[in-house]
């Protein structure tokens, strides 16, 4: 586009400053101002006037009134904190039972320990000394092929147990001897 | 001062002056003051409004929703920018807002033409000789130019009718649409295109 073809329109363009408005305009705008201020004045609910109230507040926030408002609204937000309850302190049911126990006066010279109940399973039997453990061995094995109780006691002190325990009440051949009945015949 | 300077704010710093003791006044509930800044303001955005809408009756709306907010949003003009720029900024953006819910619905109407344009040189130069603008009607042009500018985008429209018709600066353009002055040129580039397509049988 060529300089002269911008003139010529930027020119003809220019003809349209002589439009002008009606007669008396402005009068008539500024006295439709009044009248809408005045309107607007009795109408105005109460949101409008919260909401107005509240954008001048926020545009009039500049440099150490932002600052302070900042301050006053973390402050609010640690007090609302301090005040809720400690919500990382609360536990379930059993805890809380527990947290009932432990308020109990105890006698002198007693402690009340927190039960340890996440690993019991697991340690079960695993605390009980060695030769306890031996001892035990047999009786569950008795368990596991006799399907109920074998004799218990006898095994449980005959430290000397060759093979798995049968109880007498099935005994109906000589598939298994205890050593001390072979003695006895 | 240049032809665009005295066309756009026209008024130099006594008029800046005049217009922060204006709108200081009007703060502290002088209303009058702020009556004083209508009458002062109106013919400036009448223009500015009638030929980004074309149509008289939306402009008169527009100017009253603009003088409301503005009265409304005095409190919180801090003076950073003119008056001038601040008012202007309201117009625009309210204008923009308003033919953006308007849509395509535009009813075209003329404004009375003021007779001196009869003596104006460029419009002597434009319409006598073999110009074609000789045997256009005042109303007539007045209806082109209204459907050209009613052809271009709500931006292009807005730089044109803000540099060559209300005569501002590129500076003071670019600060009342809060875009760069290269902007601001090349839009009124693009503009100026779109017209001389438009309206090429009477720019020959």
């Amino acid at each position: 586009m060529t300089e002269p073809d911008d003139n010529q329109i930027s020119r003809l363009l220019a003809l349209k400053r002589y439009e002008r408005m009606p007669e008396g305009f402005e009068d008539q705008l500024i006295h439709q101002l009044h009248l809408r201020q005045r309107t607007e004045l009795m109408n105005q609910s109460v949101r409008s006037i919260v909401l107005e109230r509240l954008q001048d507040f926020w545009a009039t926030l500049t440099g150490p009134r932002l600052a302070l408002a900042a301050a006053v609204v973390v402050g609010l937000a640690i007090v609302a904190v301090k005040l809720m309850p400690d919500s990382h302190n609360s536990r379930g049911s059993d805890d809380l039972a527990w947290g009932k126990l432990s308020d109990q006066p105890l006698p002198p010279g007693f402690e009340m320990l927190p039960p340890d109940v996440t690993n019991s399973a697991a340690n079960f039997g695993n605390s009980l000394p060695p030769d306890e453990s031996s001892k035990l061995s047999p009786l569950l094995l008795s368990k596991h092929f006799e399907g109920s109780y074998a004799d218990e006691l006898r095994d449980a002190f005959n430290s000397e147990f060759v093979g798995p325990p049968v109880s007498r009440r099935f005994e109906v051949g000589p598939m298994f001897r205890f050593e001390d009945e072979e003695e006895s015949k | 001062m240049n032809d665009k300077e005295q066309q756009g704010n026209g008024t130099g710093s006594t008029s800046a002056e005049e217009d922060r003791e204006l709108v200081e006044r009007a703060q502290n509930g002088d209303t009058r003051a702020f009556d004083q800044l209508v009458r002062k303001y109106t013919p400036k955005l009448y223009g500015l409004v009638y030929n980004m809408t074309s149509n008289r009756d939306d402009t008169a709306d527009l100017l009253q929703d603009i003088f409301a907010k503005a009265y409304r949003s005095l409190s919180r003009f801090l003076g950073k920018s003119s008056f001038y720029t601040w008012i202007y900024s309201i117009s625009v953006n309210m204008t923009l807002n308003f033919l953006k819910k308007r849509g395509r619905r535009v009813i075209l109407s003329l404004d009375d033409v003021d007779s001196g344009i009869q003596n104006d040189p460029d419009f002597i130069k434009a319409t006598t000789g073999h110009s074609p603008l000789r045997d256009v009607g005042l109303h007539e042009l007045q209806k082109r130019l209204n459907e050209a500018m009613m052809k271009l985008s709500e931006d292009h429209r807005t730089v044109v009718t803000l540099y060559d018709i209300q005569g501002l600066q590129h500076s003071d353009i670019s600060k009342i649409l809060g875009v760069s002055e290269g902007t601001v040129r090349s839009r009124l580039f693009y503009a100026h295109r779109q017209l001389q397509t438009y309206l090429d049988d009477l720019v020959k």
